[in-house]
Order: structure tokens, then sequence, then C-alpha cells
């Protein structure tokens, strides 16, 4: 049997945690933290592929805790310990400029097969003390459901076997472990908040893709994306948006491939942009936009229809744009996905200013898709939307990783204005401890 | 290549329309045929640099044909023009200036050094865009105007390496103190343009082609009040780019 915890969202007084068995149901299991222990005896759902539970699972909110704290979670089956983990919550300011910063932890695109010995997994926890991350932003392709290649592409999967190959790369994806490292290691130290992008379903999902023979006709797609979706919300986020602030600072995590659709139209629901425009709209302070594509980029024309769809490929990148060149504040975008890291930017037409922090991949799919930086285009947007101002972009020029990587971004306050520092972090794949190099800093207002 | 976007359109703005000059007449005498407005000045002219500069923008042509244009400025109703020429009145003066000057159209009138004008209109509200090119010339920290001269002076007179700095996503300097007037009042001038290097060519585009993307921004509302489909009016004399040297006026050989 197996057992995880998995620390999820966090507010100021709340932790809530995500708690699986595998292997078997569960036995009579208690979950010790916060200075409390609670019998988790009730409210299992299950997972089953052919017709037998192969996952139980539950989300568990610990209340009553302090803002800025750091709570060991154990969880027990009659006194023996089958897992633990460390929840995070928020503080309830940010910490002054000469006090250890508020930091996030951004990265994306965890290719399991490609990291054999655990190394983003040992990374993560070999991060000196003062730099680990109260929060992490996973912003997408946590999972590749559409990987290896070509064995999706060989063969189609019927219903039962699709459910359980899917949930056979979640689960060993999550339980990754080993010689310290393994992704287990990230997710289970400090709050996470996920987004998605395509691997979480297959690539370019919701369009077909050549790689994926259960993608070439609607009913497979419609099959494979129900199931991926049910995986997602079963194992990363629940809920399509989350938001949450931190002094005047605010946050917002986004989701632009769920309910993206197949005709290149919307990549979020009405709704959700709406929210975005209000959220946008109604910063006191600086915002913080967490998303699991790029934003500060080109059409990719019509052969993206192919490769893999961005966000300027879309009607709705217009209206998504508009709303971003209103904001009265300067917001810093955390994003995945292109497999390398870049911080670029530009000033709004409302003169505040929009900054880009890419932290991609954790580790590579596939060489051919990596290796190669690119720098940001010259305007934002770089095609002509209507309602809006071309602004010119800047790429900061020392930051240019293109190997295995995440970043932490801290935050502190500085008199009522923010600073934001951007630390890069390469995956060392021999096991020593990551060194860490200070790329970007910004003071936000 | 100069990164740039086609516009959809198929059919080119009617708002544009021709005005010839008439025999003889020059371009203080064809604006005030017009009525004297304001707006955006376009000048197309005959000296080697105009030129260079002319030839330095057909890349976004898709005959691949210089342009009209080799320089631009916002124009007043009382003829004055604020623009920045890259020869400068006094080289002290450019960084107090932002390299700014105020010229008048008078001054342009010569229809053999000038044969090419346009004024083209993105708003009614010509003073709000006027006044924030003055603020313009005060900071620097906006755009740095004297940077795009300097590289601009390099092509023109093609030293060292210099190549075309559009390729380089340096606008032509004139043009650059037009769009970042412009946009200070929520107005963009040169929606091809994938990067932000404006160039006089590409404002010409934005009126002649781009006229639906004004159109798709006035019916999404919140706009700036005062910004238009743009409209404008043209006189060419010269289509095609040539050089009209005084020197070759001359008859004989100095010793």
């Amino acid at each position: 049997m197996g057992h995880l915890i998995v620390p999820l969202e966090a507010t100021q007084t709340a932790a809530t945690v995500w708690l699986g068995v595998t292997g078997g149901a569960p036995g009579d299991l208690s979950l010790d933290g916060g200075g409390a222990s609670q019998r988790i005896d009730a409210g299992w759902q299950e997972w089953q592929t052919r017709g037998v539970p192969r996952l139980w699972y539950q989300r568990v909110t610990l209340e009553g805790l302090q803002p800025g704290g750091r709570y060991p979670l154990r969880l027990l089956e009659q006194g023996t310990e089958r897992a633990t983990a460390a929840a995070t919550t928020l503080p309830d300011r940010l910490p002054a400029i000469d006090d250890p910063p508020f930091v996030c932890l951004v990265g994306s695109c965890f290719a399991r097969d490609r990291d054999a010995v655990g190394a983003a997994g040992a990374a993560y926890a070999g991060l000196p003390a003062g730099v680990r991350p109260q929060v992490k932003f996973l912003c997408g392709d946590q999972v590749y459901l559409d990987a290896p290649y070509p064995k999706f592409q060989l063969t189609h999967y019927g219903d039962d076997d699709l459910r359980a190959e899917l949930l056979a790369a979640y689960l060993s994806t999550w339980t990754q472990a080993g010689g310290g490292g393994g992704f287990s290691e990230i997710l289970r130290s400090g709050a996470t908040f996920f987004t998605s992008d395509d691997h979480e379903f297959w690539n370019n999902a919701p369009r077909g893709t050549p790689t994926v023979r259960n993608s070439w006709t609607a009913a497979g797609r419609a099959t494979w994306h129900a199931l991926a979706t049910d995986l997602y919300r079963t194992f990363q986020a629940s809920q399509p948006n989350a938001s949450f602030l931190v002094g005047s600072l605010a946050f917002r995590v986004i989701d632009t491939r769920v309910q993206r659709s197949e005709d290149g139209s919307t990549f979020m629901s009405a709704a959700e942009l709406e929210g975005l425009a209000a959220w946008v709209a109604g910063l006191d302070g600086p915002g913080v936009l967490v998303l699991g594509q790029v934003v500060l980029a080109d059409r990719g024309g019509w052969w993206s229809r192919f490769k893999d769809m961005g966000l300027p490929d879309f009607e709705q990148y217009g209206e998504f744009v508009r709303i971003l060149q209103r904001a009265p504040h300067d917001v810093v975008i955390l994003t995945g996905d292109v497999h390398y890291g870049r911080v670029a930017g530009c000033t709004l037409p409302t003169g505040s200013e929009l900054i880009e922090i890419i932290a991609s991949p954790f580790s590579l799919v596939d060489p051919r898709v990596g290796g190669r930086w690119h720098a940001a285009p010259d305007g934002f947007p770089s095609s002509a939307i209507p309602g809006t101002l071309r602004c010119a972009v800047w790429s900061a020029p020392d930051h240019r990783l293109a190997t295995n990587q995440f970043a932490t971004v801290e935050f502190a306050a500085d008199g009522p204005r923010v600073r934001l520092t951007v630390r890069a972090w390469p995956i060392p794949m021999n096991g020593t401890r990551p060194s860490g190099t200070a790329v970007f800093t910004r003071t936000l207002q | 290549m100069i990164p740039n976007r086609e516009s959809d359109a198929t059919r080119s703005n009617e708002a544009l329309k021709s005005v010839a000059p008439q025999d003889g007449e020059g371009n203080l005498a064809w604006w005030q045929r017009q009525g004297g407005p304001a707006g955006v000045l376009l000048l197309g002219g005959t000296s080697v640099v105009d030129f260079r500069l002319r030839v330095a923008q057909s890349g976004l042509r898709n005959d691949l044909t210089p342009s009209y244009w080799s320089s631009c400025g916002l124009l007043g109703t009382d003829g004055r023009l604020l623009t920045v020429p890259l020869q400068p009145a006094d080289i002290s003066d450019v960084p107090r200036t932002n390299a700014v000057r105020t010229l008048s159209l008078a001054e342009l009138d010569d229809p053999v050094r000038w044969p090419n004008i346009a004024i083209l209109h993105f708003t009614t509200d010509d003073d709000s865009v006027i006044r924030e090119a003055g603020r313009l010339a005060d900071r620097r920290t906006v755009i740095d105007l004297p940077e795009l001269l300097l590289a601009w002076l390099a092509y023109a007179w093609a030293a060292a390496d210099a190549d075309n700095p559009l390729l380089h996503s340096k606008g032509i300097p004139s043009a650059a103190l037009v769009a970042a007037a412009h946009a200070l009042v929520g107005i963009e001038v040169t929606p091809g343009l994938s990067s932000a290097a404006s160039c006089p060519e590409a404002i010409w585009q934005a009126v002649k082609w781009w006229h639906e993307y004004y159109l798709e921004t006035e019916q999404l509302g919140g706009g700036q009040p005062g910004r238009v489909v743009p409209t404008g009016i043209h006189g060419l004399r010269q289509r095609a780019a040539a050089i009209f040297d005084p020197a070759d006026t001359q008859l004989t050989v100095a010793p």
C-alpha cells in the first residue's frame, strides 16, 4: 500500500492537504499536524479502473493555524507512520526588506520518465533554508499523460485501458521518490497551487494531435478529455481559479487549458475571463498572475494548430490583452511551458509594468523540444489587436537558461512598494546541491 | 526582414483622399488650400538622406519599392511642426530637448525638396497629442530619441557597419515621436508593426489599410475621447523615390 500527503492551497490560518491511498482500502488513519490529531475515517472518494478501486483520496483542511507557519504533518495508521509532509500557511503581510522574504517557487513541465534519478526533487529538497518556498506554483505539465512517444501513437486505447494508463501516469509521478529526491519531494513540502497545460491532457489538447491515436476522433478526444479532467481535479486543482492576498500583493491562479475550445476561439470560459478582469481592475497593489502558457508571445500561425496553440492564437487573447493593459498596478506573470527560463516585460499604457517570469522545465520531455532560448517578441501585443497599444518589450539579458530548472520568486515590502527578486535554479544532475542565481530584481508598485 | 503584420483589409481606406498639388504650388499653399488642418504631417524628401530613409522602409511594402515618406511630425493649425529632424539646429540642444524641434511648415514649403505631403488624423483632439509631444521633449525616460537619432545618422551616412535600424527595432526618430505622443493619449498609430520601430510608412499604412482595426476599436467602446477611424489627405508629386541634388543644377565644376 502507498500513502501520500500533498499540501495544497493555503490561507493565513488554514491549509488544505490532499491525502491519497493506493493498493488497498484505507485503514484506520489519523492525520497529525497543526498541534492536533484528527481521524480520517470518512470522506474517501475512489478512482476505479476496470471496476476496481485503485485510489482513495480526499482533501482535508486544517484550520486555526498561525500565519506564516510551517506545520509538519504525519499520516498514521494505528500509530504507524505512513507518510509525512510539511504544510505552510501564508504570511499575513509581506516581510520587511531586511527580513527573510516571502518565497514562491515557479516550475513546470516534469517528464517523469526523463528524470530517473529524481533530480528535480533532490534539487528542491536541497534548497538552502533561507530560500525554501512557502508556496509553490506548478504551472502546467506536471504529468505527461501522452508520454512516452510513440506509445500512444501506435495504440488506440479502449476506455478501461485508458483509465488505467492515465491513472498510472499520475501515480508514478506523484510517488516518484528515491535518493532524497523525486517529484514527491516537491509535492510534499509547502503549499501548492496548480494550473494545467496540454500534457495534463495530450499535446495541443483539446485539438487532435498526430502523436496520440485516441485524439484522432471526436469521441476519442471527448473520452480522454473527460478522464484527464477528472484526474486533474482529483490530483491537482479542484477549482478553475484561486486567489489570495499577502498584504497588498494579490495573487490569482487561472487555467487556460481545461476549458479551451477546439476551434481556436477561447482558452477560458467567459465567466473566468470576467473574474480575471475584475481581479485586475480591483488591484490595490501589485498583482501576481499564474497561468500555464506564455503571455508575451507571438502568434504561432497555421503550424501551431499541429504543434501547440499558444494564447495569442486564440480570438480571446484580444480581450485578455485589453484586460491586462488596463492594470492599475504592476502585474507579474508566472508561467512555464516553453522549456527555457526568461524574464521579460513592458510598460503598459497605464504606466504599470508587466513582468513575465518563465521557469521550464523541471525535466525535459524530449531533447528535440528543448535547449533553445528565445527572446520575447518586441511588442505586447506582438500583432495588432483593436483597443490595445503595442508596448515595447524587453527581455532580461542575463537570464537565458535553457536547461532543467525552476525559479524562486521572492517578495518583500519596500515601504509601500514590493521588492521582487527572481532567482534561477538549474537542476544539477549529479545530486549536488543546487546553486541559484539572482537574475532579476525590480521594485513593484 | 522588418517585423510586421499585414492587415486583413481587402480594400483601402476611402477616407484617405488624394488632393493633387497645383502647378507650382508649394506645400504651405497646398496645406492652406485644405483649410490649414492640424494632424500628423508626413513628408517625402529628395535629399540623399531622405532617399536612404525611403529605401529603408521599403521592406514594409509588398512591392518593396521605396516609401513615399521620409519624415513626419505633429502639425498645429498655426503651421508649427513638432518633429525630430535628423539634422539638429545645435547638437548641444539635443540632450536638453530630447532631439525634438519646432519647425514651421514654411521651412518645408519647397516642392522640389519635399515633393510628397500628407496630413493624417487619428483623433479630433490634436491639441492633446501635441501637448504630449511637448512633454516628451522633456522626458527622455519615456523615449530616448537621441539614441534613435544616432542610429539613423549612422545608417544615413553609412558609417562603420551600420545597417537599417528598422531591422533592429529602432524607429525613425520623427515617427517615434508621433507614435509615442499618440500612445500617451491611448492611440496606436502603427498597428501593422510587430516591433516598436515606428516609421512614416507604417503610419501611412495604418491609415490606408488598418481602418477596420480602428473601427473595431471604436466598436469595443471605452476608447479615448476624440479617437476616430483615421482619415487623411495627400499630395504626391514623386511616387518613385529619386534624389534631387542642388549640385546637379550647376553647369560648371568648381575648381
